[in-house]
């Protein structure tokens, strides 16, 4: 007996491999360039953060590199710099939620109020435009704008007897020129979003609630917003998400070390110390502990809006 | 529609925000053109407040010729052309399979794709990846390591699924199309809006790009046009683009790196402020194509 099922299991699943690859291969083979992609891109990235634990130097591969244990993360946690990143990457982050979040939604509540029709097409294109222009120009422009030498703010203060700030070197400043020009660049374009869902509640609604004389401002209060509501906490979700990454690339162009105390943050650190100084292990190990906190932010806010509402990302 | 009551309040609310919108977006860019035709020594000598002094061009001419802007802006063209074009075809291979019903293991690919979103192995690792792969300093390091995204998957997949029948898909392979054919031929054709959309996003991405330029690129002339506005804005490196501005020439010279800034701003931005009126609706349409299903 058990020889015959043995050959016809064997035989019932050549066939099954056969008309999988008859109807699966060519889907497969459609796929796999890009399956490689994400294997050398980012799997192999994800693997390579094991040299956190190792002491990866300059002749070394990934592989062979000696183990350490969890010496660098000792090294970072006792490290000056810990707590001051910690921190600046969530002050940073914490104002950046305050503010910039629900500029674009005070935008949108605008935009819709609007009557003017040229004049609502006009702002909203001139409002989408800083998201095109690159962090560079955005950094750029404020570099030239607020020049201690040439630039038109302290040809101003100078003009009204004023002193001149060097608002580069200050501390002080920092903070107010990365969230004030984060909102300049997202505003208008974050709030696209919002628009479209403020034009998708039926407008019954409103009709209604002029025939119980509800005034504008009470319209926008207990329809507009509740309206649109389920959109603001997932583009909460994505934002609480994203905020470890959010902002670097900017502040490596705008902080100087006479502003590191305020704007040095986690990822801009792990550039110093790895694509700089070159302490490839050390600096594995602190964006892996950035990743790690990313990962469970992510999954917390979105546990958070699946407890609170019906509206989750998976 | 509803009448719309007269509350003034409310009126001079909307219309402050509105307008300090309107000027705070719009000035900073016309500043920056005005400054970009005024003359060098206007500039310098801080002359200029808004409105130039009068028109000079020559600067445009100058900043081709002396910083040799030309190679950066080539080096850009080309990792926007074959990147954007990379980005297309990959996003297509792997949308397509994943749009299918009949592909069985399109979840756990899903999966295998959407988890990079969420994890990262880090710019570390990621460097070692791609320099250990030999595209340090080449203008491939910005394109091979960046060839799709995630996101633009997903947007494109739920397009096929929502703009492609099923049936259509069936009477073509019943017709005896290869999958291949069937993307080629009747998929990508019917999905040109949303591939529209993702060929602008990627092209305005790599034209933007300067973070890993800055990392994988040492040689000047295969850096990308951002670099240059680096080197002139940020760090100051008028003199070393060819910009001079040596100590004790304050005529012509001094003025010219100060005012370089404000055409190199023009030059970079002008490709993407002129085609992106025209193109607004696409960009728009995109954000809600990606909204349908997150």
């Amino acid at each position: 007996m058990a020889p015959v099922t043995e050959s016809a299991s064997v035989s019932t699943l050549g066939v099954r491999v056969r008309r999988l690859v008859a109807s699966q291969g060519e889907y497969l083979l459609i796929i796999s360039p890009v399956v490689a992609y994400y294997v050398v891109f980012a799997y192999l990235p994800m693997w390579g953060s094991v040299i956190a634990f190792k002491d990866f130097g300059i002749g070394d591969t990934i592989g062979s590199a000696p183990w350490v244990g969890v010496r660098w993360f000792v090294e970072f946690f006792e490290s000056f710099y810990f707590w001051r990143l910690i921190r600046n990457t969530l002050l940073l982050n914490v104002l950046m939620l305050v503010f910039g979040f629900p500029a674009p939604i005070l935008f949108a509540l605008v935009i819709n109020e609007l009557r003017v029709r040229w004049f609502k097409r006009s702002l909203q294109t001139v409002s989408y435009l800083p998201h095109f222009v690159s962090t560079v120009v955005v950094v750029g422009m404020m570099y030239n704008f607020l020049s201690v030498s040439h630039g038109w703010v302290n040809t101003v203060f100078v003009e009204l007897g004023m002193e001149k700030i060097n608002f580069f070197l200050e501390s002080r400043y920092f903070r107010s020129l990365f969230v004030g020009s984060g909102i300049w660049q997202g505003f208008g374009w974050g709030s696209i979003i919002f628009i479209a869902t403020i034009a998708s509640i039926d407008s019954e609604l409103y009709e209604a609630a002029v025939i119980d004389g509800a005034t504008r401002l009470q319209q926008m209060r207990f329809i507009t917003i509740p309206g649109i509501m389920p959109t603001i906490v997932i583009i909460l979700i994505f934002t609480v998400g994203n905020m470890m990454n959010i902002g670097f690339e900017k502040i490596i162009l705008m902080y100087t070390p006479a502003t590191y105390d305020v704007a040095d943050v986690i990822q801009t650190y792990v550039y110093r110390q790895g694509l700089i100084e070159l302490e490839y292990s050390f600096s594995a190990a602190v964006g892996l502990f950035n990743s790690v906190i990313n990962f469970a932010l992510l999954v917390g806010a979105n546990q958070l809006a699946r407890r609170i509402g019906e509206t989750s990302l998976w | 529609m509803a009448i719309r009551h007269r509350e003034p309040g409310l009126d001079i609310a909307v219309w402050s925000i509105a307008v300090l919108a309107l000027l705070v977006t719009g000035l900073p860019f016309l500043y920056v053109l005005f400054l970009s035709v005024s003359t060098p020594e206007g500039v310098f000598f801080n002359q200029v407040l808004f409105l130039p002094d009068r028109i000079y061009l020559q600067s445009y001419a100058d900043i081709f010729e002396r910083a040799a802007i030309g190679t950066f802006y080539f080096n850009t063209v080309f990792i926007v052309a074959i990147g954007t074009a990379i980005n297309l075809v990959m996003t297509c291979l792997a949308a397509y399979p994943l749009s299918r019903r009949d592909f069985r293991f399109r979840h756990l690919f899903m999966g295998f794709i959407v988890f990079t979103m969420f994890f990262h192995g880090g710019i570390i690792p990621f460097f070692i990846v791609v320099r250990s792969l030999g595209l340090v300093n080449t203008r491939w390091s910005l394109i091979i390591p960046f060839a799709v995204a995630a996101w633009h998957i997903i947007i494109t997949r739920t397009y096929f699924q929502s703009a492609i029948p099923d049936s259509l898909h069936e009477s073509a392979l019943i017709d005896g199309a290869s999958r291949t054919r069937i993307l080629v031929s009747i998929v990508v054709p019917l999905a040109k809006p949303v591939i529209a959309v993702i060929a602008l996003w990627t092209a305005v991405g790599f034209w933007n790009t300067y973070f890993w330029a800055l990392v994988f690129i040492f040689d000047a002339d295969k850096q990308p046009i951002q670099i240059f506005l680096v080197k002139l804005l940020i760090q100051g490196q008028g003199a070393e683009l060819g910009l001079g501005r040596a100590p004790g020439m304050l005529t012509r010279n001094s003025g010219v790196a100060e005012q370089m800034k404000y055409v190199a701003i023009v030059v970079t931005i002008a490709p993407i402020v002129a085609i992106y009126p025209f193109l607004q609706r696409y960009f728009i349409k995109g954000v809600m194509i990606g909204a349908l299903k997150g």
